[in-house]
This record gives structure tokens, C-alpha cells and sequence, in this order.
């Protein structure tokens, strides 16, 4: 984990209620301790994460930003991962005119029972961040 | 209290205190129209009898469209809107700074603009056949279109296209534009949302790199930009060595090859910005009618009335209400196009097109100016 | 008929849970039994939604107010009764009660016991979400333990460097553990398991390691609580090893002991016979001051010559006589020359030794017989100045008694070791002894197997010898209680046993003399220190009992109904060899008589320790129950059985159903076994509902009183759960809050020991009421407001949200709940201040949304209370016979003539049928509902006619075409006819049922029709009985009336009314709302509103993270 709190800024990760908190759940159950950049935001649906929610994050200057949703047809609602996806395009157009590294944002799909892929993720999105400057918009940047 | 002060100077500044009371402001307002709460009049007797504290006035400050035509109307001449923008400066350390549409999504864009570090990458609307440049005379300031491109893409409008329209349009003058990849937002709604030290930095990231690709004059495709450049960029202290124009007043200067056409009708939405901000009334109607047959709304000109929102703020019943009316103004013209001069003009009544029960009753065909002039070279070369 | 007796369902599989929580929603009473200790194995080829669908179910039940859920239970008998069944339920022990457990995971670091399979007996069972212990028999060492010590338990410890907790738990058994640690005979060795691998753990050694090493620590700690005791007294003759634990035990039962010894210094043989080179005397006089100290009282040269003097004891007031003055006076050979100078008994000679009157010179020695105290004997001369030592006996050297690593010492010293002679007399010159004549022992015991030497007189050996010392056993010397007479009747009196060598006593210990006791040697003749000590424990219970009647022995024993057998030693399991104890050198020891066996070093002692087989599992050394200041572990839990009284019986799971009872109560379920596919699962369960239901009038439950919190300024209560103290270490989690109490309104905070705790977690209730606070703010492992729906809640988050919600009725806008355990505290133990950033961070969120929930209301929409059937199939029949008991009023309709006995048959239930009518046109949402009817009549333009009804239920799928409208004033939209939602008979409409399933095959539509019924009539009865109903709503100025909302959500609660002329807003339906939110992310206007899903909520909580 240490190789990841080199004063790098934090990173956003917003866990649908069902099936990613359930592994995030797991993940703290069991122990196993997650990389220091990570900020855990619960949500009812990965659906609810807009665009503006990232921007605003961004503005405020985190490193990257994961959005953790169900699988498709998994979810408990039903629009969500599709909903996730229309607003990934928008996210990943948005983020390609402002200049900011795609690397800086995923948003991925998970069942409850993913625990060890979720955790294998996190760390490897996180490694990819911390091969890039820090945000343009970092404070202090 | 410390408002007090500042209060003073702004009310003596826009002479709010001459307000009569005449009501006219009220009677012209479209706002007022649809939310019989709100009334300019009011806003301004509030402010000098309570300040900004009191709650008429936090509230609707942030309601008003800023469109201005209460300043048209005004027997005194009192630039409401400016006042407004003035007041809204004073909130700007306050919780709430209105109701913000999108999330506020926008309003991150922008602000997120002044990051000096930032890196945009503005131009992937420049298609190989549009001949750009990276510096000399002419520069052409996009604005906001890439962004509005992804952000409003669900609404079917393509906005990337003005952008396009535009450089082809200079081309055909031989004119090969400057286009920043780089260039920053003008800043227009972070200041008409009381957000002044972040316009600054706007304002100066964008002067820097005008000097840097060493432009004289400045062409916008935008009612707000437009605006915002010419009349708000320049300060006393530095000198301000450039020309800025709307496209449809740079054409006018031009010898623009025009091919008239009366094949269509259109009717024209007059940008608050570029119409009452500028006086620019004429010259997008002159383009206009000499392409296709120019139709006018029972609102136009000095009179036209707002698209409905400014600055991402406040939207909601009341402007879907005013956007309905106008749309329907619109259809009423018995034209086949609404042409606006603005982006947003075009967005928001696009939007307000969406609509359960009225899709048929609403529908009608946007399109900014550019894009007819454009496509009228486009005819004269099928010609 | 008895509502209030219930319903019984045997085996918590997932139809069983489904069935009870259809019961319970009908406000019946539920038992739902399982054998196993967890539920929640859902069946292997389930999907996902089958996973999902049994998640929910379990959480439902797991703490609905009208089941009571008991694992580990099952059914022994039933008798049939006349309106009703008996049952009788046996619930095996349960160390660990789930209602307590908080899940915190105390006592799995307390535990010691590291199991080869590299687990622990205590492990997580999911659902209940609980802990769990395996435990086994008891393990061998501590069967064979005369005085029931716990080496499995005190061995792991040691294992783990726990030597005090070690001592403690050998100390709570053995009152003279340094003793036994040196010369105990360790049966505990002799059934050891490992020497199935190899060698048996040195447990002996590592009782005096541990003892030793507490005891350094602990040199200069006070001892404890001399408080006398005020009890009865009791007098103990003899101060030997049964004596003394007599004593430690009376006294520690709060009688008032005193030990009468004879001789002029305690420990009775243990200092009489014992050599110091085996048993420091220091330790000795240690351990006999520590129970002293208990205050007991110790008189010393005090012989006790009669009967007599024990009636003067009596009649001074002690209530009872204890006699283990032990087997202290040796048997002589008598054989000639056996009265000579120079000729020796073993104890007698040791005394003298050991008293420092030793014989001035010693010579050559010679000690007679072949046991432990012969060896012992030998081993002290040849430390007292003997010119050699020879040691004789009748045994061949493999025989011999005496323990093999003792011989092998004495051989060492250089004792000789003569075998297979016996003593023939001992030869005098002038009057004392120069030599002793042997006779050939040719067999020990004769053809009976009695021990009656044999011997050859024809070959003599003469052996010389300036000391002799028989050592051939000893024998109670109770001479001092001769035969007498008692003078007040001339008859003859004596106590039992007495004049012969062993006092007679009855099995309880008592003798024929109401009041004397006796124990140890003196009634089991010559034994061992921890024999002894047993008798004298036995006996000290009897007392205990005979004083005090009614008074618990302090060994309870554990029922064993529970436990499983050991588990089998792994193969190819690695050898290691026993550690070896260092030994002073020969030379070296034989010059003094200093400890001769060293003690383990800290080293060898954890290698040695680790060798532990772990044989029972948990070794019940208590640690988790002392860990668990919750209260959920009990190691002294048995199994109990209770008979009660229930009108039906579901039986939903045939393995747990042995006896084929035959009785009309009994329902058994279709589709039975864990095979079925989850869908026909739910079918079963719900179907075996409505059967228990039929003619059961049901109870509609009463909607959750809302206990409002008062406005006015805010006045938030923070309640941070430290889940047991083992969130965070070193007051890190006050260091926390500190701040936090700084914040505006924040009135009161509070650090918990646990707020899932049904005790411990009142304080917020209270603290509620007592500083009347009209906000609260818990951090815990409590993650959402959702009524039990999530498969990431568990059973501590229900018990919590259930008494917060459910019983105390307060407003989730009221209550934010924050996980900060598994978000935060847990995932960031490595870095504890992150986690603590992130966790105020979090708090803070919460506080500004408690804040901004203030607004809210939660509107709630009536239901009407009539049912409509679309088709009177067979479906749609037992659909509305169904509905039919339980609601006033339900219609069947059909567009087909529906013949005259179906017609009656219906209306016999009280259900109207109207037929042939066209339906046309369903409008409006669940719990208002508008069907328009087409009236087929004989006229040209048919007439129209409206219906209203809570739910829908379609019994024939021609209807799932039907012409729907959310809204009437909403033209053409969402008309994409009826479909099916996710995990059940619902549509997707709410409210909209439909009788048949394409996902489960072979299915009689009665059973559809059934369950169709049954899930309607939940619908109706969930309104009002949950408490997840911070739903979304819309704030119509700001509404454009765009729809997209309406387009998005998924449940069709959002759509749009028309608010004013044209002027159309949306609005959401709180009773269908699930706030998926995605309605907010779709709004261009932000007119949606939701707590803790607004954009300025998340804002803030970037903020604060950040």
C-alpha cells in the first residue's frame, strides 16, 4: 500500500449500495487494509452518479474518481449500469476537452461475490495514478 | 453591518434609488409573466429599504433572467441586470448563490477552466477540410461549444456544429482563424453567478494567450462571449490592442458573398446579450433576410424575449413556462426555422421542446445563425 | 380458534423463511426452528436473484416482531391435540447467543488455541451473524486429571507467552501448582495423544515453567483479598496434600477451615518423605503460606490421639471434621534383626533426614524394596555422606514400580541396583547391623495373581550394610484412633475401619459418625500428591454439602448433547521430539540436595507448548467468556428442551421431520428439499402460507407509531460504536470526537461500548430522553435506513435499525446511521489517523444531512382495500378464494361467459363476479388502481364502467396486453403493456400480480393463483409496517415537466400530473419509490429531492472528505 500515500491527492470511489458495498463490506471484514487514496461514498445506485458530481470532484482537486456498480441485469433497480455508461461517455468526453488523463476515472461492474477482483482493481487503478503528475486542478496545483 | 458600504456604492452606481416606481419594469419583465411573485420594482425597493438581507431580495436576485429588458423599458434607465449581477457579487460569500441547473456541472467546468496547470484540449471539432490557425490576425473564440457538445448531446442539438460553420464561413473570406486549444470559458456565468475572482483569472489566462498568438481582432459565434470580450475584458489600467466582433458584425463589415434565396421562412431569437448588451440588432437580420425570407415574433428586437434561463440559474417551472410561450411565439410566425445567435439560447429551447404532451404543438427547427449562413454557401456551391 | 398459540415451521430453508414471513406480515405468530446453527446456505445452482431473493428473505425474518427464529433446534415429540399440536423443541447449547453477539471479534484474538488446520474453535457462522464453538469431548489429559486441571487450556496459553493467564487457569484447579509441576505422577502424560505421533507433551514441566515464571512476576504483588471467611468452621486433621486442597476449597466456599497437624511444620508427607533435590522446600512453603492466606487457621503440634479429642472438637463449635492425616507410618518386614541400630523405615529414616537429626555415619547402605520411596530413599543417602548405596529388591528389574526415569536418576547418582532378592534377616555384630541376608525371590504373586512372594532358601546372599532401610510401602497410621469404649452407653464406639490400616467410609467420604470425614491415603491406602489432593477435594465438596445443602460444587458440568468427537490426527503429521528438561550433572547434584531437574527455558517451553494436539478443540479455557464483556459467551450454556402448544405445523424441510407424524395440523409443503429451483421455492413457501392461514381470520399489523423528535434548534446526539472496544485502540476513537462535540447543535456525545446491544445500546434511547435531543447521529457498522433489504446487512445492523424503527418508531429523518467500521476503522487499521480523518469526515456528512432532512415529510398513500381477478381460471379462482378470507371486498372479472357453478362456487366465498365485461383500460398506481370496463350489451355502442381496487391480479396472460396508464392526464406514455419484474408473481406494475410464471415449470395454477393472492395481500399489508420510506420527492416549482424522470425509474413511481392548466410536474410515489435515485442524476432542473443522494449532499461529503 505505501508505494500509493506518497502525498498524492485522495481518490473518489462511489460503491453502489448492493453488491460493491456488500464487497467493500467484505473487504473491510476481512482485514484486508485498502490504499490510503481511497475514499469510500456510499450511494443507493451507481446510476445516481451524474457527471456533475465528478466535475465537482475534480474541481476540488482528487487524483481520480471510480464509479462501483452492479453487473448489468444485476442491478437491484434496473437502469443503473446503463445509466453508469451513458454518463461514462459524457464523463470521458468531458475529461479528453479539459485535459485530464483518462486513467483518472473508471467505472466498473461488480457482483457481490467480486470481493478479491474489486480489491485487485482499486489498487491497480490506483498504481496507474500514481504513474501520472498530480492533477492540474490538485490544491496548492 | 460591512454589506452596507459596498450596498451604497452599487445602488448609487446603476441610481436605483431614481426608481419611480412606474411598474413598467414589472409589466415587461417575462418572469414576472409566469411567476407573479417577481417583480424588478420590488427587488429594487427591497434592496434600498432592507439591503441584501432581506428575504425578498436574497430570493429573487438569483430568480431574475438578467435579460434586461426591464432596462429597455425603464422611463429612468436603470440597468437592472447589471444591478442584479452587482448584488449577486455582494452574496458571493453567502451558502446560496441560487439554484443551480445541471448539478452545477457547468459552473465546475468553468471554474475548473481557470486552473492555469490545466491542459485543454479544445479542437477536436477542427475537421481536416477547415483551414485554422495557430497564430496571426483573426482569431475566433469557440467559447463553451466543445463542452456544451458533450454535455447537451442527449438533446440532439449539434453544437460543435456553429463551431464549424464559423471557420467555414472566415474560410470562404480567406480567412484562416486562430483557434486556441487552450482557450478558457469568458467567464460570463461564474460572473453572473457573483463568482468575480474566478472571472478574473478567466479574463487573464485568456488576454495572455490573445497576446501570445498575437491577434488583432476577435470573432465569437457567441452572444455572450462576444459581450463579455468587448465591453468587460478591457480595464483602465492595460491596454486592450484588440477589435471583438459577433460573426454576424464582422460579416457586415465584409464584402460576404451573399446568394439571396427566399426559398424559407425563418424567425429570429434575439440573445439578450448580443441584441440589448449590444445593440446588435441588425446585422444578423440583414444576413438573415438576404438569405431566406426573415419573419418576426410579437417580442423582438429591443423587446425579444428571453430564452427562458441565463448563466445555468434558476431553471425551472417558470422558465419552461416563458420558453413554451416563446416557442409557441415562434410557431406563430409560421416560419420553418428558429435561428438564435447564441448556443444556449438554442439549448434551452430545444429542451423545452421536450415535452409530454406538446412535442407535436412545440416542435420547430433551431438553428444558429452560422449554421444558415453557412449552409447557404454550402447551396451556392451545389450551385 | 387460538391466534395467539401459532404457527410452527420446522427447517429454515428458504420456502420455510418465505412462509414465515408471509405469516408474520399477516400478523401471525412464527416459530421457525432449524437443526443447523447457520441458515444461510442458499442452494448451489441458484442465480444471483435466487441468492438475492434469500438474502431478503433472511434479513426479513431474522428479526420481524412475530418470529422468533431458533437454530440448533429441532422437534422431539409430537402429540396431536384437538385444535392444535404440541410440540416439544430441543435447542442445543449455545455458547455463544447470537442475540448478543456483536460481532466484534474479541474473543477470536482472545482465544489461545491455534488449531493445526490453522483455524480457531471459535468461528463465523453468517447467518445469524454470529460466532460459533467447536467443541469436542473433553481432551484426554484433562480427563485423566485426578483434580479436572485444563492442560489443553493452560498448554496453549503457554504456546501463545500467556504465562500468568496460564497460572491463573492452572491455579483456579490446583491450589499447589509448583508442586505438582515438580513431582506430580501427570496421568495427563499417560493418555496423551501426541505419543500417537510421538512423544506426549511435557505437560508436568510446563506447569511448573508457567507457575514459575507468574510467580517472578508477581514476587512482590500483594496477595489478594485475605478477607477471613465468616462460614462455619471446619477442623482438618493432617496438613498433607488432601488436607490442604480440603482446606483451599473450604475456604474459598467461605467456611472457616483450621488444620490440625501433629508435627511441628506443614505438608505431611510432601515434607516428610519428599527429598528437597525433588522438591525445593521453598515452593513448598510458599504454596502452603498462599492458602493460608486464604485465612485458614494452622495449628502445629497437635496430635489428635482419640475419638475423643474429635467429640472436644465438635462440641468447640466445628461443624465438621475432616480427617487426611494420610499414609505416614511404614510397614516393617517382620523378619529378625528388624529392631537392630542401624535399621531404618523409609518415611522414618527420610524424616529424620529431612529434620536435619540424621544418624551421624551413615556406611554402606542398603535400602529394601523396589518403589518410588525406596528410590527416593537411596537417592537422599547417597546425598547424606553414605560410603555406597545398594538398593534391593524382590522385583526383576523391569517390574520394579518405582518410575523408570527415577531409577535411571538413581543409577546415575550411583545407587547399585540389586533385583529378585527379598530379605531373609538382618545380622547383628554387637547389637547393631553389619550385614543383611537375602533369600532368591522366584515369583512375585502366586497362581491367583495375589502378590505372595515365592522364594528359593537354598541360595543365600549376604549383603553388608551399616544402614538398612525398608521401603516396602506405608499404611494410615491410625493408631491414634484406637478402639474404645464410649463411656455414656457401654457400648463399644469406634469409628469404622479403625485398628485396621484403612478408615471404612461411605462413598460420599463420610464416616459412620455423622460429620467426620475422611480422604486421601487414609482411606485409599498409599497413593500420590494429586490423588490425595482429589480425595481431599471430594471430601471438601461433601462438607460443603452437608453444611451448606443445596450448595453448587464448584466443578459444574457442561452438558454434552453438543459436542463432537476428537478430530482425527492428520496424517504424515511431522515428529518432533519432546523437549528435554536440563538436569544439574551428577557430580554436581549428588554433593547437596538442591533441585536436581531444571526448568524449561522460555524457548524450549513455547517449542514444547506448541506441540499441543488441541484434542478438544476449544479447550474451555474461558478467555473469550472473560473477553466478551457483552455477555454473549457462556461455556456453562446447556441444552434445554420446552414443550408448547401450536395450531399448525409447516414442515419445510423433510430431513428435519423424522417421525411421519400423521395429523390434520401438519402441513407439508410442495416442491420440498433444498433442490428446488428458487422460484418454485418461494411458490412452496407462500403456498404453505395461505394453507396455515385458511380460515384464520388475519390480524392486520398496526402501523409503526412515529415518534417524532422535537423541532426547534437542532440538538444532535453523536453515539460512536467502538463495537465492543475493538474499533480502535488507545482512545484514539475519543481523540475523534473531541472535536466533533465542537460542531453547532451537536448537543451531546457519546462513545458506546455497542449500539447493536439490546442492553448496551438503551444509552441512546435514553440519551435521547434524557437531554431530549431532536437529532441522532450513530456510527457503527449501520449502513442505511432500507427496511432489512440489502445483502449487506447482517444481523447486528438489523438488530439496531429494528429497535430504533420498529419498537422506539423513530423517524429515519431523524437518525443518520454511519458505517464507519468496515468504511473506515477496519480497512484503515494501518493507518489509524486516516481512518479517523475519514470517519469524522464521514460524521460530518452525516450531521449536515440530518440537518437538511429536517424539511422532509414522508408522505404515506392509503391502499384500497378491494382486490380484482382478471380471468376466473383456475388461477384466478384460488387467487380470489384466497384474497376472499382475508379482504372485504374482491372481484373476479372476465371477458369469457363464466359458467353458473363457478359462479356459485365464488360466490359462496363472498366474491362478486362480473361477467362478460371487457376490461380496457387499467389506470393509476398500486393502492389506487381504475380498471374500465367494456359492458358487452345487446345495444349498439356498449357501455363503460369503472372499478377501483388496491392490487391487480391477472389470471390469464391474454391481460398482460391491457391498455395501461400511469397517469390519466398523461397522453400515450408508458404504454409498453405489462411485464414481469424481477423475483416474484409482481409485475412491472406495483400492484399489477399475475397467476402464472414462466420461469418455473409443471406448476398448478391454484398454487400460481395462491401465491399471487398471498403477494398482493403482503403489499397491502407492507404499507405502514415498514420503516424505509425516505423516499424521493419532487418540489413542483422547480419541476420543468420534462419526464424524463418518468422515463428512467425503474418502478414507474415518478410520472407526471397535470398541477395547473397544461402545466404539467412530476410526481413520486412514496409507496413505490425504492430511491434508486436515478431520477436525480437524470433531472436537468435538481427539483428531486432525497436525503443523503442530493447533489449538495454529496458536495459535502466531497468536501469533508477532502
Amino acid at each position: 500500500m505505501s508505494s500509493f500515500d506518497n502525498n498524492k491527492g485522495p481518490v473518489l470511489a462511489f460503491f453502489c449500495n448492493w453488491a460493491p458495498y456488500r464487497c467493500l463490506l467484505d473487504l473491510g471484514k476481512s482485514g484486508r487494509s485498502l490504499p490510503r487514496p481511497i475514499h469510500p461514498v456510499k450511494v443507493m445506485c451507481a446510476g445516481r452518479v451524474d457527471a456533475s458530481i465528478l466535475l465537482y470532484a475534480f474541481e476540488k482537486g482528487v487524483e481520480g474518481v471510480m464509479v462501483i456498480g452492479c453487473k448489468e441485469k444485476e442491478c437491484r433497480y434496473g437502469p443503473g449500469p446503463q445509466h453508469t455508461k451513458k454518463m461514462e461517455e459524457h464523463m470521458r468526453g468531458l475529461m479528453g476537452v479539459l485535459g485530464l488523463e483518462p486513467e483518472r476515472f473508471s467505472a466498473m461492474n461488480y457482483a457481490s461475490s467480486d470481493t478479491d477482483r474489486l480489491f485487485m482493481d482499486i489498487i491497480s487503478f490506483l498504481h496507474s495514478i500514481s504513474q501520472l503528475d498530480r492533477s492540474p486542478l490538485a490544491r496548492g496545483g | 453591518m460591512d454589506q452596507l458600504e459596498p450596498l451604497h456604492q452599487i445602488i448609487d452606481e446603476f441610481q436605483v434609488f431614481h426608481c419611480v416606481e412606474c411598474g413598467k419594469c414589472t409589466g415587461a419583465c417575462p418572469l414576472a409573466q409566469v411567476d407573479l411573485e417577481f417583480s424588478p420594482r420590488l427587488v429594487a425597493k427591497h434592496v434600498i429599504e432592507e439591503g441584501i438581507n432581506s428575504p425578498y431580495v436574497r430570493e429573487k436576485t438569483w430568480f431574475c433572467l438578467t435579460c434586461g429588458l426591464c432596462h429597455e423599458r425603464c422611463p429612468i434607465g436603470i440597468p437592472f441586470a447589471h444591478f442584479i449581477r452587482a448584488i449577486r457579487l455582494l452574496y458571493a460569500r453567502e451558502p446560496y448563490r441560487g439554484h443551480l441547473s445541471h448539478g452545477g456541472g457547468l459552473q465546475s467546468l468553468m471554474r475548473m477552466q481557470a486552473a492555469r496547470k490545466l491542459r485543454q484540449d479544445r479542437l477536436d471539432w477542427v475537421t481536416p477540410e477547415l483551414r485554422v490557425s495557430m497564430e496571426g490576425e483573426f482569431l475566433y473564440f469557440v467559447g463553451c461549444l466543445p463542452y456544451f457538445e458533450i454535455f447537451f448531446s442527449d438533446l440532439g442539438v449539434s453544437l460543435k456544429k456553429i463551431a464549424t460553420d464559423t471557420v467555414r464561413i472566415l474560410n470562404t473570406l480567406g480567412i484562416e482563424p486562430v483557434v486556441l486549444s487552450d482557450e478558457r470559458c469568458c467567464g460570463h456565468d461564474l460572473l453572473w453567478t457573483g463568482d468575480e475572482e474566478t472571472f478574473d483569472r478567466l479574463r487573464q489566462l485568456n488576454l495572455e494567450s490573445f497576446h501570445k498568438a498575437g491577434v488583432r481582432t476577435i470573432i465569437t459565434a457567441c452572444g455572450e462571449c462576444s459581450y463579455v470580450l468587448k465591453q468587460l475584458y478591457p480595464d483602465s489600467t492595460n491596454p486592450f490592442p484588440f477589435e471583438v466582433m459577433h460573426l454576424s458584425e464582422f460579416l457586415q463589415k465584409t464584402d460576404f458573398p451573399i446568394e439571396k434565396k427566399r426559398d424559407r421562412a425563418v424567425t429570429y431569437q434575439d440573445p439578450c446579450r448580443l441584441g440589448r448588451f449590444q445593440g446588435v440588432y441588425d446585422a444578423p437580420r440583414q444576413l438573415l433576410g438576404s438569405i431566406l425570407e426573415l419573419r418576426e415574433m410579437r417580442h423582438s428586437a429591443a423587446g425579444a424575449w428571453c430564452c427562458g434561463n441565463s448563466a445555468w440559474l434558476g431553471c425551472d417551472r417558470y422558465s419552461k413556462q416563458m420558453q413554451v410561450e416563446r416557442l409557441l411565439e415562434a410557431q406563430g410566425t409560421q416560419s420553418d426555422i428558429l435561428v438564435t445567435a447564441c448556443p444556449k439560447c438554442q439549448v434551452h429551447l430545444t429542451c423545452a421542446m421536450r415535452d409530454v404532451n406538446r412535442v407535436q404543438d412545440l416542435y420547430m427547427e433551431i438553428k444558429d445563425l452560422a449554421s444558415v449562413i453557412a449552409e447557404s454557401l454550402e447551396r451556392d456551391d451545389a450551385a | 380458534m387460538m391466534l395467539d398459540t401459532g404457527i410452527l415451521i420446522i427447517g429454515a430453508t428458504p420456502q420455510g423463511l418465505q412462509a414465515a414471513l408471509t405469516l408474520a406480515q399477516f400478523g401471525r405468530k412464527v416459530t421457525l426452528i432449524d437443526r443447523a446453527s447457520e441458515i444461510d446456505q442458499t442452494p448451489r445452482p441458484w442465480s444471483d436473484k435466487g441468492k438475492r431473493w434469500h438474502r431478503y428473505l433472511l434479513t426479513q425474518s431474522s428479526y420481524h416482531p412475530l418470529i422468533e427464529l431458533r437454530t440448533e433446534t429441532e422437534v422431539k415429540e409430537l402429540q396431536d391435540g384437538n385444535d392444535g399440536i404440541r410440540a416439544k423443541l430441543l435447542q442445543r447449547a449455545q455458547w455463544v447467543l447470537p442475540d448478543l453477539c456483536v460481532d466484534c471479534e474479541k474473543c477470536l484474538l482472545a482465544c489461545p488455541v491455534d488449531l493445526s488446520s490453522g483455524g480457531k474453535p471459535l468461528f463465523q457462522v453468517t447467518f445469524p451473524t454470529s460466532m460459533a464453538i467447536d467443541k469436542r469431548k473433553d481432551a484426554p489429559c484433562r480427563l485423566a486429571c485426578p483434580i479436572d486441571m485444563n492442560p489443553q487450556g493452560y498448554v496453549a496459553l503457554i504456546a501463545q507467552e500467556r504465562f500468568e493467564e496460564a497460572y491463573d487457569l492452572i491455579k483456579d484447579k490446583n491450589p499447589l501448582p509448583g508442586i505438582c509441576g515438580r513431582i506430580c505422577h501427570h496421568p495427563c502424560e499417560t493418555d496423551c495423544r501426541r505419543q500417537e505421533v510421538d512423544e506426549p507433551i511435557a505437560i508436568c514441566a510446563l506447569k511448573r515453567f508457567a507457575t514459575d515464571e507468574a510467580k517472578k512476576k508477581r514476587k512482590n504483588a500483594t496477595l489478594a483479598g485475605a478477607s477471613l471467611p465468616k462460614g462455619p468452621r471446619v477442623a482438618i486433621i493432617g496438613s498433607g496434600p488432601a488436607g490442604l486442597t480440603a482446606a483451599h476449597d473450604l475456604a474459598k466456599a467461605g467456611f472457616r477451615p483450621t488444620i490440625i497437624e501433629a508435627e511441628n511444620k506443614p505438608g505431611g508427607l510432601m515434607r516428610q518423605a519428599i527429598a528437597p533435590f525433588r522438591l525445593p522446600r521453598e515452593i513448598l512453603e510458599a504454596e502452603i503460606a498462599e492458602i493460608l492466606d486464604l485465612g485458614i487457621e494452622l495449628r502445629l503440634n497437635t496430635p489428635i490421639h482419640s475419638l475423643k479429642d474429635l467429640k472436644k472438637l465438635m462440641a468447640r463449635g466445628f461443624k465438621a471434621i475432616l480427617l487426611a492425616t494420610g499414609a505416614s507410618s511404614d510397614l516393617s518386614l517382620n523378619i529378625p534383626g528388624e529392631d537392630l541400630k542401624g535399621v531404618y523405615g523409609c518415611v522414618s529414616f527420610l524424616k529424620r533426614l529431612w529434620n536435619g537429626s540424621k544418624p551421624s555415619s551413615l556406611g554402606k547402605v542398603v535400602v529394601i524394596g523396589g518403589g518410588n520411596a525406596a528410590v527416593e530413599a537411596a537417592r537422599a543417602a547417597i546425598r547424606s555422606g553414605a560410603k555406597a548405596v545398594s538398593l534391593v529388591c524382590l522385583e526383576k528389574r523391569g517390574e520394579m514400580p518405582a518410575w523408570d526415569f527415577e531409577i535411571e536418576e538413581a543409577l546415575k547418582e550411583g545407587v547399585k541396583i540389586i533385583n529378585g532378592l527379598g530379605p531373609k534377616q538382618f545380622i547383628n555384630k554387637e547389637r547393631s547391623l553389619s550385614a543383611i541376608e537375602f533369600k532368591r525371590c522366584t515369583a512375585l504373586f502366586d497362581e491367583k495373581g495375589v502378590f505372595n512372594p515365592q522364594y528359593d532358601e537354598t541360595v543365600l546372599t549376604t549383603i553388608e550394610a551399616e544402614t538398612a532401610i525398608v521401603a516396602i510401602g506405608q499404611t494410615p497410621g491410625i493408631s491414634f484412633i484406637q478402639k474404645e469404649v464410649d463411656p455414656s452407653h457401654g457400648k463399644e464406639r469406634h469409628l469404622r475401619g479403625a485398628g485396621s490400616d484403612q478408615i471404612k467410609v461411605a462413598r460420599n467420604g463420610e464416616t459412620n459418625i455423622p460429620g467426620i470425614y475422611a480422604s486421601g491415603d487414609m482411606i485409599s491406602g498409599a497413593s500420590t500428591v494429586v490423588e490425595a489432593m482429589a480425595s481431599g477435594r471430594r471430601a471438601g465438596q461433601m462438607i460443603i454439602r452437608f453444611l451448606k445443602p443445596g450448595e453448587e460444587a464448584v466443578m459444574a458440568d457442561v452438558s454434552e448433547s453438543s459436542r463432537g468427537e476428537y478430530q482425527p490426527i492428520p496424517e504424515g503429521m511431522p515428529k518432533q521430539r519432546r523437549r528435554p528438561l536440563p538436569h544439574r550433572t551428577v557430580s554436581e547434584r549428588i554433593k547437596d540436595n538442591g533441585e536436581v531437574v531444571g526448568p524449561f527455558s522460555v524457548k524450549e517451553a513455547l517449542k514444547e507448548a506448541s506441540r499441543c494436539l488441541q484434542c478438544g478443540i476449544c479447550s474451555e479455557c474461558l478467555r473469550c467468556q472473560e473477553a466478551c464483556e457483552l455477555g454473549a459467551i457462556r461455556h456453562d450454556r446447556t441444552s434445554t428442551s420446552e414443550t408448547s402448544y401450536f395450531d399448525r405445523i409447516i414442515v419445510a424441510d423433510g430431513a428435519q421431520m423424522d417421525r411421519k407424524s400423521e395429523s390434520s395440523h401438519l402441513i407439508s409443503m410442495p416442491y420440498f428439499g433444498r433442490s428446488a429451483s428458487w422460484a418454485k421455492a418461494m411458490l412452496a413457501g407462500r403456498v404453505a402460507a395461505m394453507e396455515a392461514l385458511s380460515g384464520v381470520p388475519i390480524v392486520k399489523p398496526q402501523p409503526i407509531p412515529r415518534v417524532a423528535l422535537g423541532g426547534g434548534d437542532m440538538r444532535v446526539g453523536l453515539f460512536i460504536c467502538s463495537c465492543n472496544g475493538t474499533l480502535a485502540g488507545n482512545g484514539q476513537l475519543e481523540q475523534m470526537i473531541r472535536p466533533l462535540k465542537k460542531i453547532s447543535g451537536v448537543a451531546h456525545v457519546e462513545l458506546l461500548l455497542s449500539a447493536c446491544h439490546p442492553e448496551k445500546g438503551r444509552r441512546i434511547e435514553e440519551a435521547i430522553h434524557e437531554k431530549n435531543l431532536n437529532g441522532t447521529l450513530i456510527a457503527s457498522c449501520t449502513c442505511c435506513h432500507l427496511d432489512f433489504v440489502c445483502e449487506s446487512c447482517n444481523d447486528q445492523r438489523i438488530r439496531l435499525k429494528h429497535r430504533l424503527f420498529r419498537e422506539e418508531g423513530y423517524d429515519p429523518k431523524d437518525i443518520a446511521l454511519i458505517n464507519i467500521k468496515e468504511t473506515c476503522l477496519l480497512p484503515l487499521k494501518d493507518h489509524p489517523e486516516g481512518g479517523m480523518n475519514l470517519a469524522a469526515g464521514l460524521i460530518r456528512s452525516g450531521l449536515w444531512q440530518l440537518r437538511e432532512n429536517r424539511g422532509m415529510s414522508l408522505r404515506k398513500k392509503e391502499t384500497k382495500p378491494q382486490a380484482l381477478i382478471l380471468g376466473a381460471t383456475e388461477a384466478g379462482r384460488a387467487a380470489a378464494k384466497g384474497l376472499g378470507q382475508q379482504m372485504h371486498s374482491v372481484t373476479v372479472v372476465d371477458d369469457r361467459r363464466v359458467e353458473k357453478k363457478t359462479r356459485m362456487e365464488l360466490q359462496e366465498c363472498g366474491i362478486q363476479v362480473i361477467s362478460p365485461v371487457r376490461p380496457v383500460r387499467l389506470e393509476g398506481q398500486q393502492g389506487d388502481f381504475t380498471l374500465v370496463l367494456e359492458k358487452k350489451t345487446s345495444e349498439v355502442k356498449p357501455s363503460y364502467q369503472k372499478m377501483s381496487a388496491g392490487i391487480i391480479i391477472l389470471g390469464r396472460n391474454e391481460f398482460k396486453r391491457i391498455h395501461y396508464r400511469r397517469d390519466p392526464f398523461v397522453r400515450d406514455l408508458h404504454n409498453k403493456g405489462i411485464l414481469r419484474a424481477f423475483g416474484s408473481l409482481e409485475t412491472s406494475i406495483p400492484g399489477v400480480y399475475m397467476a402464472s410464471w414462466s420461469q418455473v415449470r409443471h406448476v398448478p395454477e391454484e398454487i400460481l393463483g395462491k401465491a399471487a393472492a398471498s403477494e398482493g395481500l403482503e403489499a397491502i399489508h407492507r404499507q405502514g409496517e415498514s420503516f424505509d420510506d425516505l423516499v424521493a420527492y419532487v418540489d413542483s416549482e422547480l419541476c420543468r415537466g420534462c419526464s424524463r424522470c418518468a422515463d428512467i425509474c425503474p418502478e414507474g413511481a415518478a410520472h407526471l400530473q397535470e398541477i395547473s392548466r397544461g402545466v404539467a410536474a412530476s410526481w413520486i410515489n412514496p409507496q413505490v419509490c425504492t430511491r434508486c435515485g436515478n431520477c436525480m442524476a437524470e433531472c436537468p432542473t435538481g427539483a428531486i429531492f432525497m436525503p443523503e443522494s442530493g447533489q449538495e449532499y454529496f458536495e459535502k461529503v466531497i468536501d469533508v472528505l477532502l
